[in-house]
């Protein structure tokens, strides 16, 4: 009994530290190319062979990165854009939902209004530019326009798509043990789409951060984009790729919080399906 | 409970699929339907089960009209449709939303220990193998304990051998809860083996052909002179029905 019950426990043991091996190797492969590439250049640039004016070296990165953030102009910048990212999302997520759902849900609704927003969907997003500062003017509510509507799409798209492609057999199961709609709704539809919209939000995050440049180059004070057109107007190469670094950090990271936020819920994903 | 289908006929755009069919089942009793494809075999038991309407005639249960799905009658379908979001727990507990949380697991329990399968109650249904998805589809279905339990072509899809096991498996649980079984199927030997009685079905328009009482005493053999002379009274007439077709 008790030998039993502790091989199962050092084997668990053996399991968990696999595991995590695993993931550490992940890491330390994913991290290989982008650190070499960096080590390279700041060899190539000490040793001479470049004078790194256009491209900073890793080491004048960091620098310009270090300054920026004791002035406190990183934090400024940086939150101007989180947060317009954040408030752009929650309104095109929350629109994109509704308007998904309702399509999704009610065929009269799809024939009156998805050929429209496909339509407005072919736009292309920069074209909406002029026409919400005239709108919406200069300041933060034209730039959260522009946010929400590049979220919006794909969230739209992944919603009423995911509807569409609930399996009839699954909402038979529902019907058999005499499910309201209420009840369809909570116990078959919303899990049965959970996987499609978590990859609708991720797409709609990343178009998110994609439109906040482009909002914030139409005449911002602040914000991460301010930092782009300011290192090229000012001839500060260090600073845009500084300002890049940044973005790829905060698009890598929130969808990584989006994912991690989900998983609860998408465990059964994950399991390896066994042979008979 | 009884189970009367009167004059039941189904039209889909035009197309008569079931055609003034009429069929009664004594409570308890084990009915198996088969026939060629098309023949409407499962549209007449998606009407029982209340998920299609009939275009004329009715469908009664101790007398009272069938027009959706309902409590006492229970349904498992050729593929288990276990939804993969919940554990194989949660699928069996799946239509015990309205009992205590208590009273569920006890119930979800049994019903798991009944069909082999105590021990996959926390896996997800893909971890399963198809025998064992579709003995927790059964478990599904019964532990809401239905008076009626329709079952749709349930192991066609299934290797010979866990067919032949859950077969006998179910034969044990209608021994033990006794509910009236109408079974559709398109394997001769599934029917001889289980029923009371088969009802053969004819196709263009979906009709009964043949009705043949199964007078065998269980427990059954799968191979003996009687099963084997019922068989080929079943294979004959169902070979009959399809060949009316033909002509």
């Amino acid at each position: 009994m008790t030998d039993f019950s502790l091989s199962g426990l050092t084997h668990a043991k053996g399991d968990a530290v696999r595991r995590r091996s695993r993931f550490i190797a992940g890491w330390a492969l994913g991290l290989a190319l982008p650190v070499g590439l960096a080590l390279l250049w700041e060899a190539a640039v000490r040793l001479g062979l470049s004078d790194g004016r256009l491209m900073a070296p890793p080491s004048r990165i960091f620098a310009t990165l270090g300054a920026l953030w004791t002035t406190g102009d990183l934090a400024l910048h940086l939150w101007a854009t989180v947060w317009r990212v954040a408030v752009g999302f929650a309104i095109g997520v929350a629109s994109g939902t509704a308007l998904g759902a309702i399509a999704g849900s009610s065929a009269l609704t799809r024939r009156v209004v998805d050929p429209t927003l496909q339509g407005l969907r072919a736009v292309p997003s920069i074209a909406w530019v002029p026409l919400f500062i005239l709108w919406l003017g200069i300041f933060e509510t034209s730039k959260v326009a522009l946010i929400s509507v590049g979220v919006f799409f794909p969230v739209y798209l992944g919603v009423l798509g995911a509807i569409a492609s609930v399996d009839r057999k699954t909402v038979e199961v529902g019907r058999i043990f005499r499910l309201g709609r209420v009840a369809l709704a909570r116990r078959i539809l919303l899990p049965a789409i959970l996987p499609a919209y978590v990859l609708a939000l991720r797409a709609g995050l990343g178009l998110g951060w994609m439109f906040v440049v482009a909002a914030e180059f139409m005449g911002a004070s602040e914000g991460l984009g301010y930092l782009l057109v300011d290192g090229q107007q000012l001839g500060k190469p260090d600073q845009i790729v500084a300002t890049i670094l940044i973005f790829a950090l905060l698009g890598k990271l929130s969808d990584a919080l989006l994912v991690a936020a989900s998983a609860p819920w998408l465990r059964w994903q994950d399991v390896v399906r066994e042979e008979d | 409970m009884a189970l009367s289908v009167r004059d039941v006929s189904k039209a889909f755009d035009g197309a008569q699929a079931l055609s003034h069919l009429s069929l009664d089942v004594e409570p308890g009793r084990i009915l198996a339907i088969v026939g060629g494809s098309g023949c409407g075999k499962s549209t007449l038991l998606r009407l029982i089960a209340g998920l299609e309407s009939a275009s004329a005639g009715a469908i009664a249960l101790d007398g009272s009209p069938v027009t959706a799905p309902r409590e006492e009658i229970g349904l498992v379908f050729q593929e288990p449709r276990l939804l993969p979001w919940l554990t194989v727990a949660g699928n069996v507990g799946f239509g015990l939303e309205d009992s205590s949380e208590a009273e569920r697991k006890a119930l979800v329990a049994q019903a798991l220990e009944r069909v082999g399968l105590a021990a996959k109650a926390n896996a997800w249904p893909r971890q399963l193998s198809g025998g064992q998805a579709q003995r927790a589809a059964l478990a599904r279905a019964l532990v809401v304990r239905p008076k009626v339990l329709l079952l749709d072509e349930p192991f066609s899809a299934l290797d010979a051998i866990t067919r032949a096991d859950l077969q006998d498996h179910l034969l044990e649980l209608w021994a033990e809860l006794r509910p009236t079984l109408v079974l559709v199927t398109h394997d001769v030997d599934e029917a001889v083996y289980l029923a009371d009685e088969v009802v053969v079905m004819a196709a263009h328009p979906g009709r009964i052909a043949e009705r043949i009482s199964i007078d065998v005493p269980r427990p059954r053999e799968r191979r003996s002179e009687t099963v084997d002379r019922e068989t080929r009274r079943v294979a004959r007439a169902l070979g009959e029905a399809i060949g009316r077709r033909a002509a």
